[in-house]
């Protein structure tokens, strides 16, 4: 019974590692149309270019889309999208957070955003996350 | 080499222990210096006399647009700390859209934020201090839980 106890408690110490966390939240009267311009603001502190991942995920589900920095911002851009990730260093490197907030370029008003956040076990590739993160708020 | 072990033990603990960049921000939030989650107090470093804990901090539960967050002001009502949710459980995305919606909330009114301050410690953003151009506590009163 002990064995089968310690059996129990290792299983769940095991698993309670594989954790993903994702969620994606719309402002109520809010939406996110494809005919609609977006542009992916690069951020300052990504040095993998998720920007670019993004724009590949938005562009396959048919959205109008490009990417760049702030201050090239296109005049005619509908939304903004600005993104976040956080990594961690476990004998690899893995995406630990992930997150987009979408806001409207004319007057800067957040709309939407969605989020991934793993475990160390759980790794999964960022194409993978960023995929999983943009499907939580835009549809095909 | 005096003793393998130690070297062995080194070099496990370097390439198992976590090291993490910091948390995700706000776009508001980026290249401001934050203040620790765990070292700041009720009344410091915002002077927090309104619905604070020297325990757990902010204390006033709200609820924008179905998401809960807790708050705490200051005594004229201009700075506004909100902390996102429970620590196990996505604490730093909760944060983030709370200041999100809060600062859609602020918008609306034409209330500007002069300031902001991310309170962060081991990777976690707990939270955010906005300090506003006019006295804003008051508002979150409207959206109590």
């Amino acid at each position: 019974m002990n064995y089968l106890k310690v059996v129990l408690i290792l299983v769940t110490t095991y698993l309670s590692g594989c954790v993903s966390n994702q969620s994606g939240f719309v402002v109520p009267g809010e939406s996110l149309v494809p005919s609609a311009r977006y542009y992916v603001v690069k951020a300052r502190d990504d040095e993998r270019s998720l920007n670019e991942v993004i724009v590949r995920n938005l562009l396959a589900k048919g959205y109008s889309v490009s990417t760049g920095l702030r201050e090239e911002t296109p005049k005619a851009a509908d939304y903004l999208i600005n993104y976040g990730s956080q990594w961690q260093w476990d004998i690899t490197w893995y995406l630990l957070d992930f997150d987009i907030r979408i806001y409207t370029h004319a007057n800067n008003l957040f709309v939407a955003s969605a989020h991934s956040e793993q475990t160390s076990l759980l790794r999964k590739p960022q194409d993978e996350i960023v995929a999983s993160v943009i499907n939580r708020i835009f549809v095909d | 080499m005096k003793n393998p072990l130690i070297y062995i033990t080194v070099v496990l603990a370097a390439l198992t222990g976590c090291v993490s960049s910091p948390a995700i921000r706000v776009a508001d939030a980026e290249g401001v210096e934050s203040v620790s989650g765990l070292s700041m107090g009720c009344n410091s470093p915002f002077e927090l006399t309104r619905d604070c804990s020297g325990f757990s901090g902010p204390t006033k539960d709200i609820s924008i647009e179905g998401h809960n967050v807790k708050v705490a002001g200051n005594d004229d009502q201009t700075v506004t700390v909100i902390f996102g949710g429970k620590v196990m459980s996505g604490v730093t995305q909760a944060t983030n859209l709370g200041y999100e919606l809060m600062k859609r909330e602020l918008v609306k009114r034409n209330i500007k934020i002069v300031k902001i301050t991310p309170i962060e410690s081991s990777g976690l953003m707990f939270g955010y201090a906005l300090k506003t151009d006019v006295p804003s506590y008051q508002i979150w009163d409207e959206f109590k839980n």
